[in-house]
Protein backbone atom coordinates (compact mmCIF):
# COMPACT_ATOMS: atom_id res chain seq x y z
CA UNK A 1 0.00 0.00 0.00
CA UNK A 2 3.06 2.64 0.84
CA UNK A 3 4.22 1.70 -2.61
CA UNK A 4 1.25 2.17 -4.25
CA UNK A 5 0.90 6.03 -2.35
CA UNK A 6 4.00 7.05 -3.19
CA UNK A 7 3.59 5.78 -7.25
CA UNK A 8 0.49 8.02 -7.01
CA UNK A 9 2.42 10.59 -5.02
CA UNK A 10 5.18 10.68 -8.01
CA UNK A 11 2.44 10.97 -10.54
CA UNK A 12 0.35 13.73 -8.80
CA UNK A 13 4.13 15.87 -8.29
CA UNK A 14 5.42 15.38 -12.17
CA UNK A 15 1.39 17.24 -12.49
CA UNK A 16 1.58 20.04 -10.80
CA UNK A 17 5.02 20.27 -11.78
CA UNK A 18 4.34 20.39 -15.00
CA UNK A 19 1.17 22.67 -14.49
CA UNK A 20 2.75 25.21 -12.79
CA UNK A 21 5.50 25.29 -15.82
CA UNK A 22 8.59 24.48 -13.90
CA UNK A 23 9.36 21.04 -15.83
CA UNK A 24 12.79 21.37 -16.35
CA UNK A 25 14.35 22.35 -19.58
CA UNK A 26 15.91 18.98 -20.42
CA UNK A 27 13.30 16.80 -19.73
CA UNK A 28 10.84 19.14 -21.41
CA UNK A 29 12.93 19.19 -24.99
CA UNK A 30 13.96 15.05 -24.12
CA UNK A 31 11.98 12.29 -23.69
CA UNK A 32 13.61 9.71 -21.29
CA UNK A 33 10.85 7.50 -20.87
CA UNK A 34 11.57 4.73 -23.68
CA UNK A 35 15.01 4.11 -22.08
CA UNK A 36 13.82 3.91 -18.62
CA UNK A 37 11.12 1.49 -19.40
CA UNK A 38 13.31 -0.62 -21.45
CA UNK A 39 15.42 -1.05 -18.32
CA UNK A 40 12.28 -1.82 -15.86
CA UNK A 41 11.37 -4.24 -18.71
CA UNK A 42 14.33 -5.50 -18.38
CA UNK A 43 14.92 -5.67 -14.14
CA UNK A 44 11.34 -7.50 -14.22
CA UNK A 45 12.53 -10.40 -16.78
CA UNK A 46 15.21 -11.00 -14.53
CA UNK A 47 13.62 -10.76 -11.23
CA UNK A 48 10.63 -12.84 -12.59
CA UNK A 49 12.99 -15.81 -13.87
CA UNK A 50 15.35 -15.49 -10.72
CA UNK A 51 12.93 -16.09 -8.52
CA UNK A 52 12.99 -19.12 -6.34
CA UNK A 53 9.13 -19.14 -5.34
CA UNK A 54 8.29 -19.17 -9.10
CA UNK A 55 9.84 -22.45 -9.85
CA UNK A 56 8.56 -23.98 -6.50
CA UNK A 57 5.34 -22.77 -7.50
CA UNK A 58 5.26 -23.84 -11.11
CA UNK A 59 6.64 -27.37 -9.79
CA UNK A 60 3.16 -27.67 -7.46
CA UNK A 61 0.75 -25.86 -10.19
CA UNK A 62 -2.46 -28.57 -11.40
CA UNK A 63 -3.23 -27.79 -14.12
CA UNK A 64 -6.99 -27.02 -13.57
CA UNK A 65 -6.01 -24.62 -10.87
CA UNK A 66 -4.84 -22.78 -13.91
CA UNK A 67 -8.43 -21.84 -14.88
CA UNK A 68 -8.30 -19.27 -12.01
CA UNK A 69 -5.94 -16.40 -13.80
CA UNK A 70 -8.00 -17.70 -16.78
CA UNK A 71 -11.36 -16.45 -15.07
CA UNK A 72 -9.23 -13.17 -14.47
CA UNK A 73 -8.30 -12.98 -17.71
CA UNK A 74 -11.17 -14.23 -19.82
CA UNK A 75 -13.65 -12.19 -17.49
CA UNK A 76 -11.88 -8.69 -17.80
CA UNK A 77 -11.45 -9.15 -21.20
CA UNK A 78 -15.25 -9.89 -22.01
CA UNK A 79 -16.20 -6.72 -19.47
CA UNK A 80 -14.06 -4.41 -20.92
CA UNK A 81 -15.01 -5.42 -24.78
CA UNK A 82 -18.35 -4.75 -23.53
CA UNK A 83 -17.49 -1.36 -22.45
CA UNK A 84 -15.78 -0.20 -25.73
CA UNK A 85 -19.00 -0.66 -27.43
CA UNK A 86 -20.05 2.18 -25.59
CA UNK A 87 -16.84 4.54 -25.88
CA UNK A 88 -15.01 6.43 -28.48
CA UNK A 89 -11.88 3.66 -27.91
CA UNK A 90 -10.88 0.76 -30.11
CA UNK A 91 -11.45 -2.67 -28.68
CA UNK A 92 -7.98 -3.16 -28.54
CA UNK A 93 -7.05 -0.06 -26.32
CA UNK A 94 -9.36 -1.00 -24.04
CA UNK A 95 -8.28 -4.50 -23.49
CA UNK A 96 -4.94 -2.77 -23.29
CA UNK A 97 -6.00 -0.83 -20.59
CA UNK A 98 -7.87 -4.57 -19.05
CA UNK A 99 -4.85 -6.20 -19.64
CA UNK A 100 -2.85 -4.24 -16.88
CA UNK A 101 -4.59 -6.62 -13.84
CA UNK A 102 -4.22 -4.00 -11.01
CA UNK A 103 -0.49 -4.22 -12.16
CA UNK A 104 -0.51 -0.33 -12.74
CA UNK A 105 2.66 0.49 -13.08
CA UNK A 106 3.94 -1.91 -16.09
CA UNK A 107 0.76 -1.13 -18.14
CA UNK A 108 0.33 2.28 -17.88
CA UNK A 109 4.13 2.89 -18.76
CA UNK A 110 3.67 0.55 -22.02
CA UNK A 111 0.41 2.03 -23.02
CA UNK A 112 1.52 5.70 -22.51
CA UNK A 113 4.36 4.94 -24.86
CA UNK A 114 2.68 3.39 -27.65
CA UNK A 115 -0.92 4.84 -27.09
CA UNK A 116 -0.44 8.51 -25.70
CA UNK A 117 -0.70 10.00 -22.19
CA UNK A 118 -4.30 9.74 -22.14
CA UNK A 119 -5.02 6.37 -22.40
CA UNK A 120 -1.99 5.61 -20.33
CA UNK A 121 -3.23 7.76 -17.61
CA UNK A 122 -6.72 5.86 -17.85
CA UNK A 123 -4.20 2.68 -17.93
CA UNK A 124 -2.91 3.83 -14.45
CA UNK A 125 -5.99 4.91 -12.78
CA UNK A 126 -8.08 2.12 -13.79
CA UNK A 127 -5.98 -0.69 -12.81
CA UNK A 128 -4.77 1.39 -9.90
CA UNK A 129 -8.61 1.39 -8.67
CA UNK A 130 -8.76 -2.05 -9.30
CA UNK A 131 -6.47 -2.93 -6.59
CA UNK A 132 -8.05 -0.04 -3.83
CA UNK A 133 -11.09 -1.61 -4.83
CA UNK A 134 -10.54 -5.34 -4.40
CA UNK A 135 -8.33 -4.41 -1.09
CA UNK A 136 -11.71 -2.83 0.12
CA UNK A 137 -14.03 -5.99 -0.94
CA UNK A 138 -11.82 -9.14 -0.38
CA UNK A 139 -13.71 -9.83 2.91
CA UNK A 140 -17.15 -9.34 1.64
CA UNK A 141 -16.56 -11.25 -1.27
CA UNK A 142 -14.57 -14.25 0.76
CA UNK A 143 -17.46 -14.18 3.30
CA UNK A 144 -20.63 -14.08 0.77
CA UNK A 145 -18.91 -16.10 -2.41
CA UNK A 146 -15.21 -17.55 -1.96
CA UNK A 147 -12.05 -16.16 -1.58
CA UNK A 148 -11.12 -17.41 -4.73
CA UNK A 149 -13.45 -14.07 -5.93
CA UNK A 150 -11.31 -12.29 -4.37
CA UNK A 151 -8.16 -13.45 -5.95
CA UNK A 152 -9.48 -13.00 -9.14
CA UNK A 153 -10.62 -9.72 -8.05
CA UNK A 154 -6.67 -8.62 -7.36
CA UNK A 155 -5.30 -9.32 -10.45
CA UNK A 156 -1.60 -9.69 -10.39
CA UNK A 157 -1.72 -8.08 -6.62
CA UNK A 158 -3.38 -11.18 -5.04
CA UNK A 159 0.56 -12.06 -5.22
CA UNK A 160 2.14 -8.90 -2.98
CA UNK A 161 -0.18 -5.85 -1.60
CA UNK A 162 -3.72 -7.95 -1.45
CA UNK A 163 -2.24 -11.50 -0.31
CA UNK A 164 -2.56 -10.25 3.36
CA UNK A 165 -5.79 -9.61 2.99
CA UNK A 166 -6.98 -12.96 1.04
CA UNK A 167 -5.77 -14.86 3.43
CA UNK A 168 -6.57 -12.67 6.47
CA UNK A 169 -10.39 -13.04 4.90
CA UNK A 170 -9.97 -16.73 4.43
CA UNK A 171 -7.07 -19.16 5.68
CA UNK A 172 -3.34 -20.20 4.84
CA UNK A 173 -4.97 -22.73 2.23
CA UNK A 174 -5.42 -20.13 -0.28
CA UNK A 175 -1.83 -19.07 -0.22
CA UNK A 176 -1.03 -21.36 -2.87
CA UNK A 177 -4.17 -20.58 -5.10
CA UNK A 178 -3.38 -17.05 -4.97
CA UNK A 179 0.55 -17.37 -5.35
CA UNK A 180 -0.57 -19.03 -8.26
CA UNK A 181 -2.70 -16.63 -9.79
CA UNK A 182 -1.01 -13.73 -9.19
CA UNK A 183 2.42 -15.01 -10.56
CA UNK A 184 0.80 -16.30 -13.69
CA UNK A 185 -0.43 -13.13 -13.97
CA UNK A 186 2.71 -10.98 -13.40
CA UNK A 187 4.36 -13.25 -16.05
CA UNK A 188 1.23 -12.46 -18.66
CA UNK A 189 0.98 -8.63 -18.36
CA UNK A 190 3.47 -7.52 -20.32
CA UNK A 191 3.01 -9.94 -23.03
CA UNK A 192 -0.93 -8.87 -23.09
CA UNK A 193 0.05 -5.22 -22.56
CA UNK A 194 2.39 -5.68 -25.80
CA UNK A 195 -0.33 -7.36 -27.86
CA UNK A 196 -3.19 -4.91 -27.22
CA UNK A 197 -1.15 -2.33 -27.99
CA UNK A 198 0.09 -2.99 -31.25
CA UNK A 199 -3.37 -4.47 -32.69
CA UNK B 1 7.02 -4.07 -29.81
CA UNK B 2 9.26 -6.94 -30.93
CA UNK B 3 12.90 -5.23 -29.24
CA UNK B 4 10.42 -5.04 -25.90
CA UNK B 5 9.19 -8.60 -26.15
CA UNK B 6 12.71 -9.37 -26.36
CA UNK B 7 13.84 -7.77 -23.45
CA UNK B 8 11.64 -9.40 -21.38
CA UNK B 9 12.40 -12.98 -22.77
CA UNK B 10 16.26 -11.88 -22.41
CA UNK B 11 15.63 -10.72 -18.59
CA UNK B 12 13.68 -13.82 -17.56
CA UNK B 13 16.50 -16.21 -19.25
CA UNK B 14 19.10 -14.15 -17.67
CA UNK B 15 17.09 -14.63 -14.14
CA UNK B 16 17.26 -18.33 -14.81
CA UNK B 17 20.84 -18.03 -15.05
CA UNK B 18 21.88 -15.55 -12.66
CA UNK B 19 18.84 -17.19 -9.86
CA UNK B 20 21.71 -18.69 -7.86
CA UNK B 21 23.37 -14.75 -7.17
CA UNK B 22 21.93 -12.04 -5.00
CA UNK B 23 20.81 -10.26 -8.73
CA UNK B 24 17.78 -10.87 -9.10
CA UNK B 25 16.82 -10.25 -5.62
CA UNK B 26 18.43 -6.50 -5.81
CA UNK B 27 17.01 -5.61 -8.79
CA UNK B 28 13.98 -6.74 -7.02
CA UNK B 29 13.79 -3.37 -4.46
CA UNK B 30 15.15 -1.59 -7.52
CA UNK B 31 12.07 -1.90 -9.87
CA UNK B 32 9.70 0.68 -7.49
CA UNK B 33 12.21 3.49 -7.74
CA UNK B 34 12.15 3.24 -11.54
CA UNK B 35 8.74 2.82 -11.40
CA UNK B 36 8.65 6.33 -9.76
CA UNK B 37 10.43 8.10 -11.73
CA UNK B 38 8.32 6.78 -14.62
CA UNK B 39 5.58 7.90 -13.28
CA UNK B 40 6.73 11.06 -12.58
CA UNK B 41 7.48 11.69 -16.14
CA UNK B 42 4.53 10.38 -17.09
CA UNK B 43 2.46 13.53 -14.99
CA UNK B 44 4.76 15.67 -16.33
CA UNK B 45 4.08 14.74 -19.50
CA UNK B 46 0.34 15.23 -18.47
CA UNK B 47 0.41 18.32 -16.48
CA UNK B 48 2.64 19.98 -19.35
CA UNK B 49 -0.74 19.50 -21.82
CA UNK B 50 -3.60 21.45 -20.49
CA UNK B 51 -6.07 19.65 -22.80
CA UNK B 52 -5.32 16.56 -20.91
CA UNK B 53 -5.62 17.99 -17.70
CA UNK B 54 -9.02 19.36 -18.59
CA UNK B 55 -10.10 15.96 -19.18
CA UNK B 56 -8.61 14.00 -15.93
CA UNK B 57 -12.26 14.26 -14.37
CA UNK B 58 -13.76 12.21 -17.50
CA UNK B 59 -10.37 9.88 -17.36
CA UNK B 60 -10.94 9.23 -13.56
CA UNK B 61 -14.96 8.37 -14.50
CA UNK B 62 -13.89 6.13 -17.15
CA UNK B 63 -11.11 4.52 -15.21
CA UNK B 64 -13.61 3.41 -12.35
CA UNK B 65 -15.99 2.30 -15.14
CA UNK B 66 -13.28 -0.38 -16.89
CA UNK B 67 -12.25 -1.56 -12.83
CA UNK B 68 -15.96 -2.27 -12.29
CA UNK B 69 -16.47 -4.40 -15.58
CA UNK B 70 -13.16 -5.83 -14.96
CA UNK B 71 -14.15 -6.99 -11.88
CA UNK B 72 -17.31 -7.89 -12.36
CA UNK B 73 -16.44 -9.83 -15.88
CA UNK B 74 -13.37 -11.64 -13.41
CA UNK B 75 -16.37 -12.80 -11.15
CA UNK B 76 -18.91 -13.96 -13.79
CA UNK B 77 -15.60 -15.87 -15.42
CA UNK B 78 -15.17 -17.15 -11.87
CA UNK B 79 -18.55 -18.71 -11.69
CA UNK B 80 -18.51 -20.35 -14.92
CA UNK B 81 -15.35 -22.00 -14.63
CA UNK B 82 -16.26 -23.30 -10.90
CA UNK B 83 -17.26 -26.62 -11.87
CA UNK B 84 -13.65 -27.47 -12.83
CA UNK B 85 -11.79 -25.20 -10.53
CA UNK B 86 -13.60 -26.52 -7.69
CA UNK B 87 -11.97 -29.80 -6.79
CA UNK B 88 -8.53 -28.12 -6.76
CA UNK B 89 -9.13 -25.36 -4.61
CA UNK B 90 -9.49 -25.46 -0.78
CA UNK B 91 -12.31 -27.12 0.08
CA UNK B 92 -12.40 -29.26 -2.24
CA UNK B 93 -15.86 -29.35 -4.71
CA UNK B 94 -18.09 -30.82 -2.12
CA UNK B 95 -18.60 -27.35 -0.80
CA UNK B 96 -20.52 -28.19 2.35
CA UNK B 97 -18.92 -27.04 5.09
CA UNK B 98 -19.75 -23.39 5.41
CA UNK B 99 -16.89 -21.83 7.53
CA UNK B 100 -15.09 -18.78 7.10
CA UNK B 101 -12.74 -19.35 3.67
CA UNK B 102 -15.04 -22.53 1.77
CA UNK B 103 -16.56 -21.85 -1.54
CA UNK B 104 -20.08 -21.20 -1.68
CA UNK B 105 -20.35 -19.79 -5.35
CA UNK B 106 -22.04 -23.39 -5.95
CA UNK B 107 -26.00 -23.26 -4.00
CA UNK B 108 -25.97 -25.92 -1.81
CA UNK B 109 -28.87 -28.53 -2.83
CA UNK B 110 -32.63 -28.01 -1.10
CA UNK B 111 -32.95 -29.27 1.52
CA UNK B 112 -29.02 -28.82 2.67
CA UNK B 113 -28.84 -26.89 6.20
CA UNK B 114 -25.70 -24.61 6.24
Amino acid sequence: MKGSLLAVACFILGLIIANAGLSPQFLRENDFSPQVLWLMIFMVGITVGGSPSARELIRQIRPQILLLPMATIVGTYAGVALLSAFLVYRLAECCAIGAGFAYYSLSSIIISQYSGPELGTLALLSNLLRELISLLIIPILARILTPAAGIVSAGVTSLDSCLPCIIASSDEKWLLPALVHGMVMEISVPFWVLLFCTL
Amino acid sequence: MLFTLFLVLLGIALGVCLRRTSLPRILEHWIMPVVWALLFLLGLKIGGDPALMAELPRIGLLALLFTLVGIAGSLLALRLFWHWLAPVLPGGSAATNTSGGQARLKPAPKGQKG
